[in-house]
């Protein structure tokens, strides 16, 4: 069976054949030839896998998302950041560093921060005296805070997958997010300072005032989004629908930057891009299902129990792996697809699931940059027009800063679950 | 990667085409009016509506499964194509009609699947403990879903064989991945400025 379920898929992969159809024909092929159930399973169990509320996040806060990236909320946050921070040493990357993480406290997906955020401080950058690599280096990476930072939908389908509690899972994620943005920041400063690069402009009441009265309705968004979710007074799902309606009312009838037909055509790529996520979701279920009755997470179990190595190396081990996974596979497929065969191996460990969730998270973060095939870099290269000899050479630095980050966040437990533990 | 036609203005496809997106449209803004009628219904009014919850998923598996029909049509479902994209010409022309084969394939063993959940549901009338609604109408996204993927899939399968697929050296857009539409957007836009056989 293993063939079918593991190398069969691995060849179709390889060749190129759509996500969900490979783990599709993988499942039927072992239902027909190993199991002895209908293939009715595949109906079930697919329409099983979608129908969840909490899922109906994703295409939210995907709405929301574009809606703000096109409706003049980014270059809001850009402006207030830089309203309070344009004195300091290297105000423009580190404006860069905020932005994205404040953004990603909305829209949840990196590549769109790159779009975002990138396209509004690429030029900045570059006039500011920073080289093409470290701009692009800068750009591409601190996308990928959005990630992890909640509302995130890597931890959506994470949850989704090993059956944890979304709210918690953005709880944890919430201090490890604000560290990888805090030692960007430290990078950055110190490469400014390395370069002999100051500030934009120093801090005056008068503009951070302005500039607070027209982010307004822009800075609200996130203290909307996480301050129902964090307080119990929504549900995620309920979140994101929220969010949506507020950047709806935000950017067609306050900023006036989208028009009814500019809606209509948001919401339908928006319900596109959840289409192409979630009948991988459908699929993975099936294919998730017959691993499990299979007993191939139990035997992964037993081959690390087999191989006597301490758990710190165990996890390691996983990072190595989910870092070469996700620069090679998207996020969305690698979390479904990896998250019931790694989960029992961490819970083996002693690893709290949501503290593991965390870590595939970050893992998949760091993959969405890593060269050659990460998603970032060829979103930065689209946006940017910059060669991608720049880019790859330019990630490395800010790469090595997510290593520390995600060593950190892997063996200090309590920094995900801390949080967790007091208002979870 | 293109629409396997550039269906005429007022043709058939290019009229069903343009009806399932604005429809895709249409259910999630319908889904957040819902979702924020329910919220204000909880805490305004004190008087939840318990019904609006398994209308947004059905509405929800509704618009994944006649997406996916349109994101088989446009020939965008997320791939990895480390290897194909280093095959030669017709090595790949083969690879991407097997692919295609293999999609047609998967979605004609769900369709009668789907077909006797649905009519099973019909038949006994089924319908959920919130709501009393129709446990048919999920099931029967579907059907419908996997049909139209079925015969979006045949006709790629065609186009595929009578035009081959655009050059190795060509790069392909990004692909959507963790759900990201500005990423899309660029990647169809950098697709467009590329040459297309």
């Amino acid at each position: 069976m293993t063939w079918t379920l593991v190398a069969l898929p691995v060849a179709l992969l390889l060749l190129g054949f759509p996500i969900y159809v490979t783990l599709l024909a993988a499942s039927a092929v072992t239902l027909m030839l190993f199991v002895d159930v209908p293939l009715a399973l595949l109906h079930q169990t697919m329409l099983g896998s979608v129908d969840s509320f909490s899922l109906m996040a994703i295409p939210f806060f995907l709405f929301a998302g574009e809606l703000m990236s096109r409706g003049g909320i980014s270059l809001r946050i850009v402006n207030w950041v830089l309203s309070l921070i344009g004195g300091v040493r290297g105000s423009l990357g580190l404006t860069t560093v905020a932005t994205c993480t404040l953004f990603g406290t909305i829209s949840g997906s990196g590549p769109a921060t790159v779009a975002a955020v990138g396209r509004l401080m690429h030029g900045p950058l570059r006039d500011g005296g920073y080289d093409p690599r470290f701009t692009a280096g800068l750009l591409v990476t601190s996308g990928g805070i959005a990630t992890l930072i909640p509302p995130s939908i890597a931890l959506i389908l994470y949850g989704a997958a090993a059956e944890q509690a979304i709210n918690l899972l953005f709880i944890a994620a919430f201090l490890p997010g604000l560290l990888l943005a805090l030692l960007m920041a430290i990078y950055v400063y110190a490469a400014a300072a390395r370069r002999g690069i100051g500030g934009t402009q120093p801090f005056h009441w008068a503009e951070f005032r302005r500039a607070t009265r027209d982010g307004f309705w822009a800075l609200l968004m996130p203290v909307i989004i996480l301050g129902g979710i964090y307080t119990g007074v929504f549900s995620p799902t309920e979140s994101a629908g929220i969010a949506a309606l507020y950047a709806i009312v935000v950017t067609m009838f306050i900023y006036r930057m989208v028009d009814l037909r500019q809606l209509w055509e948001i919401a339908a790529n928006s319900m596109y891009l959840t289409a192409q996520v979630f009948i991988i979701i459908a699929a993975a279920g099936v294919y998730a299902w017959i691993l499990t009755v299979s007993g191939i997470p139990q035997a992964l179990v037993a081959v690390f129990d087999g191989l006597d190595m301490p758990p710190w190396a165990v996890l390691l081990l996983i990072n190595v792996f989910l870092l070469v996974v996700g620069c090679l596979i998207d996020p969305a497929s690698a979390i479904l697809v990896l998250t019931p065969l790694l989960v029992p191996i961490a819970k083996h460990l002693g690893v709290d699931p949501i503290h593991f969730g965390i870590i595939m998270a970050m893992n998949i973060e760091i993959g969405l940059f890593t060269p050659p095939f990460g998603v970032n870099i060829f979103v930065a290269q689209a946006t940017f027009n910059v060669k991608l000899r720049d880019i790859y050479v330019g990630i490395l630095p800010f790469l090595g800063v997510n290593l520390v980050a995600l060593m950190i966040v892997t063996y200090w437990p309590d920094l995900s679950l801390w949080l967790v533990r007091l208002i979870g | 990667m293109t629409p396997p036609t550039r269906p005429r203005r007022g043709s058939f496809e290019a009229t069903a085409v343009s009806g399932v997106r604005w429809l895709l449209g249409a259910l999630i803004l319908v889904s957040v009016a819902l979702n924020v009628a329910s919220v204000v219904a909880r805490y305004v009014f004190m008087s939840p509506i318990f019904w609006i919850e398994p209308i947004i998923i059905y509405m929800m598996i509704w618009s994944v499964f006649l997406g996916a029909a349109l994101v088989t049509w446009d020939d965008r479902h997320l791939n990895v194509d480390i290897v194909s994209a280093t095959m030669p010409g017709p090595v790949r022309v083969v690879a991407r009609v097997a692919a295609m084969v293999a999609l047609v394939v998967t979605a004609a063993l769900v369709v009668p699947q789907s077909w006797e959940a649905t009519t099973l549901m019909i038949r006994n009338d089924q319908r959920t403990a919130v709501g009393d609604l129709p446990l048919a109408v999920p099931h029967a996204a579907l059907l419908v879903g996997f049909v139209l993927i079925l015969l979006a899939g045949l006709a790629r399968i065609v186009v595929l064989v009578r035009d081959g697929v655009p050059p190795a050296g060509a790069p392909e857009p990004p692909a959507p991945v963790d759900g990201d539409p500005a990423a899309s957007a660029i990647g169809r836009a950098a697709a467009d400025r590329e040459p297309r056989r």
